[in-house]
């Protein structure tokens, strides 16, 4: 059975997704695995449509690239869920749908009448995803955190920069990301389980759950008794191990003590220089007691070549470097070129334009790496789906004038 | 012996380290049996990462391969190869993370794995992918931060040289995604029957992370620079000094209402007619006097004290948090987030499942598996070796 459209793993799960930014990229995920998926925004539009960068750097409803690339692969309806006649149509539609997003202050759907037991009852088949910054319940619960606090609660940033610097947070939304990968998974694990059971249930993402789980923070203060802490730019036992000045920019060079050969190809390759002659050099543990003065040496090497030739010639020399990429470095480069990572689309307001497309590359099937359509415009198919509930146009006509959709 | 709502998934993994194993894991957590292919010749490096003698006695191996199997095959002997397949035809995902080219070196190419099993599905999760020209190219963790953009990006905007962060942050974030396609795969598998075989990048997925800064060079041409702690258009928005040593706390200010809430905090409800912080666009246009004069505030509390305070007036704030924090942080403590795997060597408590359901929660129920630890079982009982054969392959160092 092969198919040379998008990706259809997920074909036939529909989705509702409240357009609130801790579920976004859970929504993408989905989208971009093939399924069908709803964003519910309010009717004067999702808080990202006002989230830069804007397209040309001029803010505008439709010119969001930040809700460009979340909201690929959706289709976007209008539907105000502050009041009655909204949240009666949402109910109405609960018995198609497979899951619900959402991603807001937790009481907030309760104080809707849509909490998650209510809609249980309308559709025991359901499964829904809260994704919140600390969960639905606990001390912190009602804790106001846009990304950049969760990310600060959740360990990584604490070991991220310079000792004697101050911890820098990472750039965009990575909190939410990590979470919404989390509770993608999380829907199929309950969609899975749905199949045996019959019966649906609703999951509880912590932002800051999904960040304390990695990288063993916990695991290494408890263990130590010391928590990690930041490091810079030098490793903590590799020599070469951090980046180094190119004409261009950087490279980031890194030959750990189980890497012998590579010191040696690294030696031949600069020419044997007599600064680093002395047999002690072969040693990993001599090299990084002396890094001030070895990397004064490979600077100098280092500074005369394009991050490119090193990177290639690195390559074919096996020893470990990359180069310290920009994003324009990122997307010219011919290996992720040819894999099709980036795509394009077509946008009534953007226009043409190039975005990374689906991480999900198969090669056992011919599937586009492409989402299935660019991201909705304010509005663009609350007809579709009002007229899918049973909505007569002129029911249609009188909710819009209202601003319920 | 799995229970969850994963219950009857088996999963042949043989992937090292941190991305692979830590995408199973989270399967593992949900009921998936996952069976975890070394052997002594061959280790998980992860079993001596912190340079600990003890190859048990491994913190980030307890961490990430808890609720797994674990058997040994010399892979590299005809029969270890012949016997990995065997276990292959009888699982519903292989995982593997080794260099491109390895696994067909190994004999195990995706159509012999097939060959095995139609129905397969096959997650390959190289560094660079397993496809396009450069796959044969050698990346390892610390190469995939400056490859993707985020040791460009992830620095303060001062900086003479790029830093990033020396985390393997990214290889968590691969493991997640890798869990997510498993699962979307078996879902498809089993509506139509079809196995399907990922090419998944590492580079990719990373890249990801950073999606709206490549859309920014994409649609307008401009490569985005670092920005440090701070953001364009709110501000206070910034990493602030407390009081004690490397303590930090992370304060968002994202409207009117919350600036407001932020000076009655501070007890300076001036700042509200001030014409220099009275306006959002002359906040912007002072930003660096305003960071100073609120720094210095934040330098008489303690973190949690000064988070505690502007939480409970809506001013989203949150403490730089270590580890430490992590494992004394009252919130985790309160969602039972640490759990006893009752491991023999790692004793102490370690990170559970992410996320909660309702009514088929996750659950830990073994430790991270000793090496060789479920041989038998997985020999004798599922694949059914006899007495003998087991004896044999054991003596000849097939399962070794």
């Amino acid at each position: 059975m092969e198919s040379n459209g998008f990706c259809p793993l997920l074909n036939g799960i529909v989705v509702l997704e409240l357009a609130d930014s801790p579920v976004a990229y859970c929504g993408r995920l989905l989208a971009s695995l093939g399924a069908d998926v709803w964003l519910v925004e309010p009717p004067t539009g999702a808080e990202r449509r006002r989230w830069p960068p804007f397209k040309g750097g001029r803010p505008h409803q439709e010119g969001s690239l930040s809700f460009a690339y979340f909201h690929g692969g959706k289709r976007g309806i209008t539907l105000d869920l502050a009041c009655e006649s909204g949240r009666e149509l949402f109910r109405r539609a609960l018995q198609a749908v497979d899951v619900v997003l959402e991603g807001g202050p937790p009481g907030r759907l309760r104080e809707w009448g849509l909490n998650p037991e209510r809609l249980l009852e309308i559709n025991p088949r359901l499964v829904g995803a809260s994704i919140t910054p600390f969960g639905q319940d606990g001390p912190y619960r009602d804790f106001r955190a846009p990304d950049a606090v969760a990310f600060a609660m959740g360990g990584v940033m604490y070991i991220s920069g310079s000792p004697g610097e101050p911890p820098v947070v990472a750039p965009g939304e990575q909190g939410q990301m990590v979470a919404g990968t989390h509770a993608a998974y999380l829907v199929l694990v309950a969609l899975w389980e749905r199949e045996r059971s019959g019966q649906g249930q609703w999951i509880d993402v912590s932002i800051q759950e999904a960040l304390a789980a990695q990288e063993n923070l916990i695991t290494s203060f408890l263990g130590e008794g010391k928590p990690v802490s930041r490091v810079g730019s030098q490793h903590r036992v590799a020599a070469p191990g951090r980046v180094y000045p190119c004409r261009d920019g950087w490279v980031h060079l890194f030959i750990s003590p189980v890497q012998s050969g590579a010191w040696d190809r690294l030696l031949d390759w600069m020419g044997h220089p007599l600064a680093l002659a002395a047999p002690e050099w072969q040693d990993a543990r001599y090299r990084r007691a002396h890094v001030e003065e070895l990397d004064e040496i490979l600077r100098g090497w280092t500074r005369q070549f394009t991050k490119q030739e090193l990177y290639y010639e690195a390559q074919r020399r096996k020893i470990p470097c990359a180069p310290v990429n920009t994003m324009a470095d990122f997307v010219t480069d011919v290996h992720m070129q040819a894999r099709g990572f980036f795509q394009q689309a077509d946008h009534a307001y953007l226009g043409t334009f190039t975005y990374p497309a689906s991480v999900f590359a198969v090669t056992s099937h011919h599937w586009s790496r492409s989402l299935s359509r660019p991201a909705p415009l304010l509005g663009e198919h609350t007809d579709e789906w009002c007229r899918g509930l049973g909505l007569s146009p002129s029911e249609i006509e009188a909710l819009y004038v209202h601003g319920v959709v | 012996m799995t229970e969850g709502p994963l219950e009857g998934i088996r999963i042949v993994d043989f992937s090292h380290i941190a991305a692979g194993p830590y995408g199973t894991l989270q399967l593992a957590y949900w009921g998936a049996e996952v069976i975890k292919v070394e052997s002594r010749t061959h280790l998980d490096g992860w079993r001596v990462r912190d340079g600990n003698r003890h190859i048990e006695a491994s913190r980030p191996y307890a961490d990430h391969n808890k609720n797994k199997l674990n058997v040994t095959i010399d892979l590299k002997k005809p029969q270890g190869f012949q016997l990995a397949l065997r276990l292959i035809a009888k699982a519903d995902a292989v995982v593997e993370n080794f260099s491109f080219g390895v696994m067909e070196r190994l004999g195990l190419s995706d159509d012999v794995m097939r060959a095995a099993k139609e129905d397969l599905v096959i997650l390959h999760l190289q560094g660079l992918g397993s496809s396009g020209p450069h796959r044969h190219w050698v990346t390892w963790g610390p190469s995939l931060m400056p490859f993707c953009g985020m040791t460009y990006l992830w620095n303060l905007p001062e900086q003479p040289e790029p830093v990033g962060s020396q985390s393997s942050y990214p290889d968590y974030v691969v493991g997640v995604h890798a869990a997510l396609a498993l699962l979307a795969a078996l879902w498809y598998r089993k509506r139509t029957g079809e196995g399907v075989t990922f090419d998944l990048a590492q580079a990719e997925i990373t890249a990801s992370l950073l999606a709206p800064a490549y859309m920014e060079y994409l649609v307008n041409g401009t490569d985005p620079q670092p920005r440090g702690n701070s953001h364009p258009d709110y501000v206070p928005y910034g990493c602030y000094p407390c009081a004690g040593d490397d303590q930090w706390c992370m304060i968002a200010v994202t409207n009117e209402s919350e600036w407001r809430s932020l000076c009655q905090v501070m007890g300076r409800e001036d700042w509200l007619c001030d014409h220099r912080f009275a306006t959002l666009p002359n906040r912007l246009r002072h930003r660096a006097l305003l960071d100073s004069l609120i720094a210095e505030w934040t330098r008489g509390h303690q973190a949690v004290d000064l988070m505690r305070k502007l939480q409970a007036r809506g001013v989203p704030a949150g403490v730089v948090a270590d580890g430490r924090e992590l494992a004394e942080d009252p919130q985790l403590a309160y969602r039972g987030f640490l759990v006893d795997t009752h491991h023999p060597y790692v004793t102490h408590l370690l990170p559970g499942p992410v996320g909660r359901l309702t009514r088929t929660p996750g659950r830990v129920v073994r430790h991270a598996p000793l090496l060789g630890q479920d041989n038998e079982r997985v020999f004798r009982g599922l694949l059914g070796l006899s007495v003998e054969e087991y004896r044999a392959a054991v003596e000849e160092g097939i399962i070794a």
